[in-house]
C-alpha cells in the first residue's frame, strides 16, 4: 500500500474484484475483450468465417484491428495527386497538398497524404468528382469557380536496394478524373 | 492393480492450485497506480494533439463540403453518432477537446475516456479515407483504458476526495485492465511482424524502400543512409527482431527494460523519417504499461524521504 493509509476506500476496478461474483465478471470481460482483441487478426480461412461473429459486434462498433504496416512489402512507389484547375479566361492554376511543416504540421499533414494515397486508387473512383469539386472550391477567385479541375497522379517507381546502389525510375503521369463546373 | 485416483486427484489440485495462483498475480494482485495514471496524463495528451490537429481541418476533412462528402461517409457499421453537418464535426470536436483536458487532469477520466471512443469513431467515421493505424489505435486505446482506474493517482478525482497533500501518494490497484493494454499492444507487434513476409523485408532492404517514398517522408534520410547496404539490412532486420522481441520477450521480467528501451528508440526512428502522426507516441504509451510499477514506487518513495535543502 503507498496511498494515504490502509483504510483508503479502492477505486471501482479494484473494488470489483473483492467478491465472487465481481471475479467472475472481471473474468469475462477480461475474455470477451481478449477475444475481440486477437479474433480481427485471425488470416482469412473457413475456420475464421465460421467464428468472426464472436468478434463482429466489436468491429461494428468502432473497435478494429488491423496491423498490416509495410506489408508484405513496402509500397514500391512515390506518388503524389495534383489537380490542374483551368478558368474560363483560359489560365491555369496547379493545386497540390498543403505544406505544412515536418515538426507539428506533420501531425496534421500525415491525414492529406493518406488522402493522396488512397484517391489515386481505381477503387475509390467514386470520391472523385467530389474531391474536384473541394479543389475547385479551394482554387476559386472570389466567386469565380474554374471551369475544369483535371485529377493527375504522377509516380516514380521505387526499384530495390542492391549491392550497387539504387537505380533511379522517371516520373510517369496519368489523368484520371476530368471535373466540369456545371452552372445553372 | 494400480491405482491412479490417488495420484491423478493430487496432480490435478496441484495443477489448479498453480492456475489460481498465476491468475491472481496477473490479474488481481495489487500494484501501485503511478503507472496508469502517468499513462493516462500521456494519453490526454495525444487525445488533445490529435483533436486539435483535426479541429484546423475540420472544414476541409469533416465539413458539410469537405473533400470526401457526407454520403461516403462510413455507413456500413453501427452509426450511433452521426456528424452530418460542419456544426455537428465542430461540437464532436469541442467536447472532445474538453474530455482530452479531463483525461489529462483526472476528472471523472473513465466517464470521459468511453465518451472519447465514442467521439473519435464517429469523427473518424465522417472521412474514412485519412485514416492511418495510429487513429485506430487511439480509439482502442481509449475504449481499454477505461476498464482501469486510471484516476486513482495523479487526478483531481483524487485530489477532491483526499485533500491536495494525496496527490503525492498512489493506492495500489488490480492491475486486470492493464492486462488488455498489454495484450493489444502484443497483437500490434506482432500482426505487424507476421504480415511483413515480403522478399524486400526477407533480403533485408525494405527499409532503403521506405525510406525513398518521398509522400510519406518526414525528415528525409541522408543518401548514404538509404544506400549503405550493411545499416539498411540492420534496420530491415533490427525492425523484425524487435517487433517479435516486443511480441514475446516483453513478458520475461529481467528482459523488459532492455526491450522498453528498444522499442522506444524504434518509434524514435520511425516518427523521425516517416509520417505516421500519432502511432509512434501511442505506442510508447502502451510500452510504459509494462514498465515496473513496484520500482516506480520505490523511486518515488525515496525521493520523498530525501530530505529537501532549506
Amino acid at each position: 500500500m503507498s496511498g494515504l493509509d490502509a483504510t483508503e476506500r479502492p477505486d471501482a476496478h479494484t473494488a470489483l474484484v473483492r467478491t465472487r461474483v465481481g471475479k467472475a465478471v472481471v473474468a469475462v470481460l477480461v475474455i470477451v475483450m481478449s477475444v475481440w482483441i486477437v479474433g480481427p487478426n485471425i488470416p482469412a480461412s473457413p475456420v475464421r468465417d465460421r467464428v468472426e461473429v464472436v468478434w463482429s459486434p466489436a468491429i461494428k462498433a468502432g473497435f478494429k484491428q488491423n496491423w498490416s504496416v509495410f506489408s508484405p512489402n513496402p509500397r514500391a512507389q512515390a506518388l503524389e495527386v495534383v489537380a490542374v484547375a483551368e478558368f474560363a479566361d483560359g489560365t491555369t492554376t496547379e493545386w497540390t497538398l498543403p505544406e505544412l511543416g515536418q515538426t507539428i504540421g506533420a501531425y496534421r499533414s500525415y491525414r492529406w497524404r493518406k488522402w493522396q494515397e488512397r484517391i489515386r486508387l481505381d477503387s475509390n473512383a467514386r470520391y472523385w468528382d467530389s474531391s474536384a469539386a473541394w479543389i475547385a472550391r479551394d482554387v476559386a477567385r472570389g466567386d469565380e469557380l474554374p471551369v475544369s479541375v483535371r485529377l493527375i497522379r504522377r509516380w516514380r517507381d521505387i526499384k530495390p536496394l542492391t549491392a550497387n546502389g539504387i537505380v533511379d525510375t522517371k516520373v510517369n503521369e496519368f489523368e484520371f478524373h476530368v471535373w466540369g463546373r456545371v452552372d445553372g | 492393480m494400480v491405482d491412479i485416483a490417488a495420484p491423478t486427484a493430487a496432480l490435478l489440485e496441484r495443477t489448479r492450485s498453480q492456475f489460481d495462483a498465476a491468475t491472481h498475480a496477473l490479474l488481481l494482485r495489487k500494484r501501485p497506480a503511478w503507472l496508469l495514471a502517468i499513462m493516462r496524463i500521456l494519453f490526454g495528451l495525444v487525445v488533445f494533439g490529435w483533436t486539435a490537429t483535426m479541429a484546423v481541418d475540420v472544414g476541409s476533412l469533416l465539413g458539410s463540403d469537405a473533400l470526401v462528402p457526407l454520403e461516403f461517409a462510413s455507413q456500413d457499421r453501427w452509426n450511433w453518432f452521426t456528424l452530418e453537418s460542419t456544426g455537428a464535426a465542430w461540437v464532436a470536436i469541442g467536447v472532445l477537446l474538453i474530455a482530452s483536458v479531463a483525461i489529462t487532469l483526472g476528472w471523472r477520466p473513465t466517464a470521459w475516456l468511453v465518451v472519447t471512443f465514442v467521439l473519435l469513431v464517429a469523427v473518424q467515421r465522417r472521412n474514412p479515407m485519412i485514416l492511418n493505424s495510429g487513429d485506430v489505435l487511439l480509439r482502442n486505446f481509449a475504449l481499454i483504458l477505461a476498464f482501469m482506474p486510471t484516476g486513482a493517482a495523479l487526478s483531481v478525482d483524487r485530489w477532491r476526495r483526499h485533500g491536495r497533500g494525496a496527490l503525492w501518494t498512489a493506492p495500489d490497484v488490480a492491475p486486470w485492465g492493464l492486462r488488455l493494454i498489454q495484450l493489444q499492444l502484443c497483437v500490434v507487434y506482432f500482426f505487424a511482424f507476421w504480415s511483413k513476409g515480403g522478399d524486400l523485408w526477407h533480403n533485408g532492404t525494405a527499409v532503403s524502400t521506405v525510406f525513398r517514398i518521398d509522400d510519406i517522408t518526414r525528415f528525409g534520410s541522408p543518401g548514404w543512409l538509404t544506400t549503405n547496404v550493411a545499416l539498411i539490412g540492420l534496420f530491415t532486420w533490427g525492425t523484425l527482431a524487435i517487433e517479435l522481441a516486443l511480441t514475446t520477450l516483453l513478458w520475461a521480467r529481467r528482459l523488459r527494460p532492455v526491450l522498453i528501451g528498444l522499442g522506444f528508440l524504434l518509434h524514435f526512428f520511425i516518427d523521425v523519417f516517416v509520417l505516421v502522426g500519432f502511432f509512434g507516441p501511442l505506442m510508447m504509451i502502451g510500452l510504459l504499461s509494462f514498465a515496473d510499477a513496484d520500482w516506480l514506487e520505490r523511486r518515488i518513495a525515496a525521493r520523498r524521504a530525501t530530505p529537501q535543502p532549506a
